[in-house]
């Protein structure tokens, strides 16, 4: 991925060679203009130069001879003897220096002919030429008007004009003079032109170099130029001299293009350099303007890292009032907010949000750190008693005042380095050891901040809580179990109805087993580890078992045998108490038809949990199964707690209708341990009430008891209901029972709960006996 | 050399009237028009012995141009050049054995009988470029110039075979000249078809002329 300041680079960058681009194009293209412009100028004007020279040559030549041609002298001698016309004509040559000069009589006989040739040491010396007597081989010039020509004698071409001489009308001959085109015009022209200049003749087939201004000069390429394929190293113009049926003269005018545009070239470098140069400083400028944008975006980010790190102590400084200057503040900003509601979260997260005392978090890390220093200490687990009470009856906002008062209290303690509050209406308490103050004064001081009563618009509330207790090293090494230990011994406490209770051993069996439980119970039902105890239920009038209630057993592989109370709420909280009851009624009802079978006619009572009632399909199952198992109605009992209808109490008096509708028993269990009320007692459709087993355990010593049972035996009766008794451990009490007219009684006094293979026999040595 | 073609057609007249008008040629050419001022003489073809012209050729200097411009005699005659402008001409023919050089004052003349050879003699003026005149030098008494209608009479008196001959410096044509056979008397009269051109005459005048003279 590319960064900004790359990107910003490279944008920059290809603008600025978008730029350069053009321009560069551009002026390369007027350059090349302006070059070809410049060529293509200096060759015309060469061109036309030598047309002009060449012209001007003719010119003179043929006014010298028209003028000659006149003189009277010239004619006088014109058919003298040879020589006296030779020097007349020699004399006339010398005055325009021609190369040439040349008599033809009126018979077209060239009469005679002086050329200047070349000698050594650089003189030239004027002899005849070969052409004397001769035809003149162009006749038809003589008479042209055209009076210019070029013309070839020995090899040597002449520029050459010719006159007539005349003698009134009468044409009695001609005269011609001609200029020699020789390496000395060439270099004539190149003096004037700076361009070489090649002459070349064409006769018949071939072409001969006859003079050049360069001293190197190649036919070759003065043809190529001719021919318009000059080689591109060159410039140059070429120009074809025509004389019909008779040579052609090709002219070259060429330099190196390399000379020529020399000076082009050179300013064309200059300016390649300068773009170059240019360019680079450009990109060095591209390269500064995206890194001083992108330096203040990096040094955010760098920022926004630090502060995705934790780190919230370094700010941003960008020297900026436009929007990153802006940004960088309002990131400064934003860093504190951040760490302020940080702060205020991790405040939140750690401290309770009622009492704002450190949550367990907070614990669990003190716990840490007191283990990482091997610091011994102890833990008070507190639990705030009848805060429901409270909350039920004073209302949530009295609770929580109540709570935050005990908060407060707490929080005045000395001795303990830490106070948590750990749940609705439990706190913990950690004191190190090894300081100079026992367990007992710390119970003291924490009873004596709790002692007095809280005043609350004019309500007087108690503080009393009970407390567990457990300590590292005393019972264990690890942080947490330490937790779990002084948990443990608080829900010990709740169960034994004691205020302080410290840990042991003897505490925690369940409670360590209690996971394996719940993965175990899953296969309990499916491989038949569950069986079914019944306990007998006395008719107190009769004294015959008429009852039997069953009740469920595991016989765990390991374990041995598990009592209900450890697996019951397990399978309520699991969802598998569904199961659980349904096999439970399943195997009753076989039990009571397996009865039937040997005479014992013997109702049986099924407990139902609170989870069973919220099933819809519950209450048919109830009916297929009895149905099923062809057990009347009336000999089935549904013994459901008090705590059971709370939950949802509509639907569940709706369905206990149901099922008494059917004819069925219903049976409010462990009645007087819960909060029920006498309103919604009465609106149960129940046949009878069980009186909790501690009211009856231990009826004849207590008299508060016996008032309790008198009273409910009493009231089910008013209600048309009638009474069983659990937990008859004693004769008196079953006979303490039996006189306050209590229908049923139920206990190990009775008989203890037995498998059907041992309750049986009983059974039926009971029968028989009453029968006797 | 350019292909000559010579056409005579020569009209033979059946009503013949009296000897002493001579023999009338007359020449016109491919166009039928006739042309003027062409020297024409008849050669004696067989040894005969005719009287000498004795006529004196005046030729004039005038308006700085030769007057007339062409001029025929017989070879022994003088030739008077009389100069008739008020300023000098010198009067020269470079050419051959008749070659001369004439100075003529204004208003005077020189004669000149000393020509030696037949045939054309082209004169200039070494001081007028543009003055042209010739003087044509026959071996015979018979010649003549065709006037404005074509027509020359030739006094042609012994009879026998002529050369007729037809002669302008213009004419183009190898010698300038086109001839034919006659016979006389049998025939008295002919017309001769000239087929060749007769080249432009340049004009004898200055082509820059100028009249300062006048302001003298």
């Amino acid at each position: 991925m590319k960064s900004l300041q790359t990107k910003i680079f490279l944008f920059i960058v290809l603008l600025l060679l978008l730029v350069q681009s053009i321009a560069f194009w551009t002026i390369m293209a007027g350059n090349e203009s302006q070059e070809r412009q410049e060529i293509n100028n200096r060759l015309a004007t060469a061109k036309t130069i030598f047309n002009a020279q060449f012209e001007s040559r003719r010119d003179y030549l043929t006014a010298f001879a028209e003028t000659a041609a006149k003189d009277y002298g010239i004619k006088q001698v014109f058919e003298d003897e040879l020589r006296s016309l030779l020097v007349a004509m020699n004399n006339h040559r010398e005055r325009i220096d021609a190369d040439l000069a040349m008599a033809i009589s009126a018979k077209g006989i060239i009469t005679a002919q002086l050329v200047v040739g070349e000698v050594r040491s650089g003189k030239s010396k004027v002899k005849q030429g070969i052409e004397r007597d001769q035809d003149f081989r162009f006749p038809q010039w003589l008479e042209d008007q055209e009076q210019s020509h070029l013309y070839v004698v020995d090899n040597v071409v002449y520029q050459v004009s010719f006159s007539p001489m005349t003698v009134g009308a009468r044409i009695i001959g001609w005269l011609a003079f001609g200029f020699k085109i020789d390496r000395e015009l060439a270099q004539h022209f190149f003096d004037i032109t700076q361009l070489h200049t090649d002459f070349a003749i064409h006769q018949g087939n071939d072409w001969s170099l006859i003079a050049s201004s360069n001293p190197i000069a190649d036919l070759h390429l003065t043809k190529q130029i001719v021919e318009n394929s000059t080689p591109g190293e060159y410039i140059a113009i070429g120009h074809v001299i025509e004389e019909t049926g008779h040579v052609q003269l090709a002219l070259a005018m060429y330099g190196l293009r390399a000379d020529i545009v020399e000076v082009l070239q050179k300013q064309w470098q200059q300016f390649l350099v300068l773009t170059f140069v240019t360019l680079l400083l450009s990109l060095a400028v591209a390269y500064i303007i995206a890194a001083s944008i992108t330096k203040p975006i990096r040094q955010l980010v760098k920022q926004a890292r630090l502060v995705a790190s934790g780190d919230y102590h370094q700010s941003v400084e960008i020297n900026d009032s436009g929007e990153l200057g802006q940004l960088a503040n309002e990131f400064n900003t934003m860093q504190s907010a951040i760490l302020t509601r940080e702060k205020s979260i991790i405040h939140r997260a750690n401290h309770d949000s009622l009492t704002d005392l450190p949550n367990r978090s907070v614990l669990k890390l003190y716990l840490q750190t007191l283990a990482d220093r091997e610091q011994a200490f102890t833990v008070f687990h507190l639990n705030l008693s009848r805060l429901k009470d409270v909350n039920e009856t004073l209302g949530h906002d009295v609770g929580d005042w109540l709570i935050n008062a005990t908060a407060k209290r707490l929080s005045s303690l000395q001795d303990f380095q830490l106070l948590c509050h750990v749940g609705a209406d439990e706190f913990v308490l950690i004191a190190e050891i090894d300081r100079d103050v026992s367990k007992e004064s710390l119970l003291g001081s924490i009873y004596q901040v709790l002692d007095e009563n809280c005043e609350y618009h004019g309500v007087s509330l108690q503080l009393q809580v009970r407390i567990g207790i457990a300590a590292v090293p005393e019972h264990c090494q690890s942080t947490k179990l330490v937790l779990q230990m002084a948990d443990t011994a608080l829900h010990h406490s709740h169960k034994v109805n004691q205020r302080v209770q410290t840990y042991h051993q003897d505490l925690d069996v369940n409670s360590v087993e209690r996971l394996n439980l719940i993965n175990d119970l899953k296969d309990a039902i499916t491989s038949d580890q569950l069986e079914l105890h019944y306990q007998p239920k006395l008719n107190m009038r009769t004294g015959i078992v008429t009852h039997v209630e069953a009740l469920v057993r595991w016989r765990h592989p390991s374990l041995g045998m598990v009592p209900p109370d450890n697996f019951i709420h397990i399978a309520e909280q699991t969802g598998q108490i569904d199961a659980l009851t349904k096999w439970v009624f399943i195997t009753t009802l076989k039990q009571y038809k397996l009865w039937l079978d040997l005479g014992l006619d013997i109702s049986v009572a099924v407990n139902i949990s609170a989870e069973n009632l919220k099933d819809s399909h519950f209450y048919q199952f109830i009916c297929d199964s009895a149905e099923e198992f062809e057990v009347p109605a009336e000999k089935i009992t549904l013994e459901v707690t008090e705590s059971a209808v709370v939950d949802d109490p509509d639907s569940a008096i709706a369905l206990l209708q149901q099922f008494k509708s059917k004819g069925m028993r219903i049976s409010i269990d462990d009645y007087g341990t819960g909060y029920s009320s006498l309103a919604q007692l009465k609106q149960l459709p129940v046949h009878e009430l069980k009186i909790d087993k501690s009211f009856v355990q231990s009826l004849c010593d207590d008299e508060d008891d016996q008032t309790i049972v008198r009273s409910t035996i009493e009231l089910a009766h008013n209600m048309g209901l009638s009474v069983v008794a659990e937990g008859i451990e004693d004769e008196a009490a079953l006979n303490w029972l039996a006189e306050n007219n209590c229908e049923l009684g139920q206990g190990y006094f009775i008989s203890r709960p037995k498998h059907a293979n041992e309750l049986t026999p009983w059974l039926l040595e009971r029968k028989a006996h009453v029968f006797e | 050399m350019r292909p000559f073609y010579f056409i005579a057609f020569i009209l033979f007249s059946s009503f013949c009237h009296d000897s002493a008008a001579g023999f009338t040629v007359t020449l016109i050419d491919k166009d039928r028009r006739p042309l003027p001022n062409m020297v024409v003489y008849a050669q004696p073809q067989e040894a005969m012995v005719l009287p000498a012209s004795d006529k004196v050729v005046e030729i004039g200097q005038r308006d700085r141009a030769f007057t007339p411009y062409i001029n025929v005699m017989q070879l022994g005659n003088s030739v008077s050049f009389q100069n008739g402008d008020d300023i000098t001409h010198h009067i020269y023919s470079p050419i051959g054995k008749n070659k001369f050089s004439l100075r003529i004052r204004a208003g005077q003349s020189q004669s000149k009988s000393d020509f030696q050879q037949l045939g054309e003699v082209a004169m200039g003026c070494n001081i007028h470029d543009w003055m042209s005149g010739y003087l044509y030098i026959v071996d015979t008494p018979l010649f003549g110039k065709s006037d404005a209608r074509g027509n020359v009479v030739l006094n042609i008196e012994q009879s026998g075979g002529y050369r007729l001959v037809v002669w302008h410096p213009q004419l183009e044509v190898e010698g300038h000249s086109v001839s034919q056979q006659i016979e006389w008397p049998n025939l008295r009269k002919t017309t001769i078809v000239v087929p060749h051109a007769i080249a432009k005459i340049s004009k004898q005048k200055s082509e820059e002329d100028f009249d300062f003279l006048s302001d003298y």
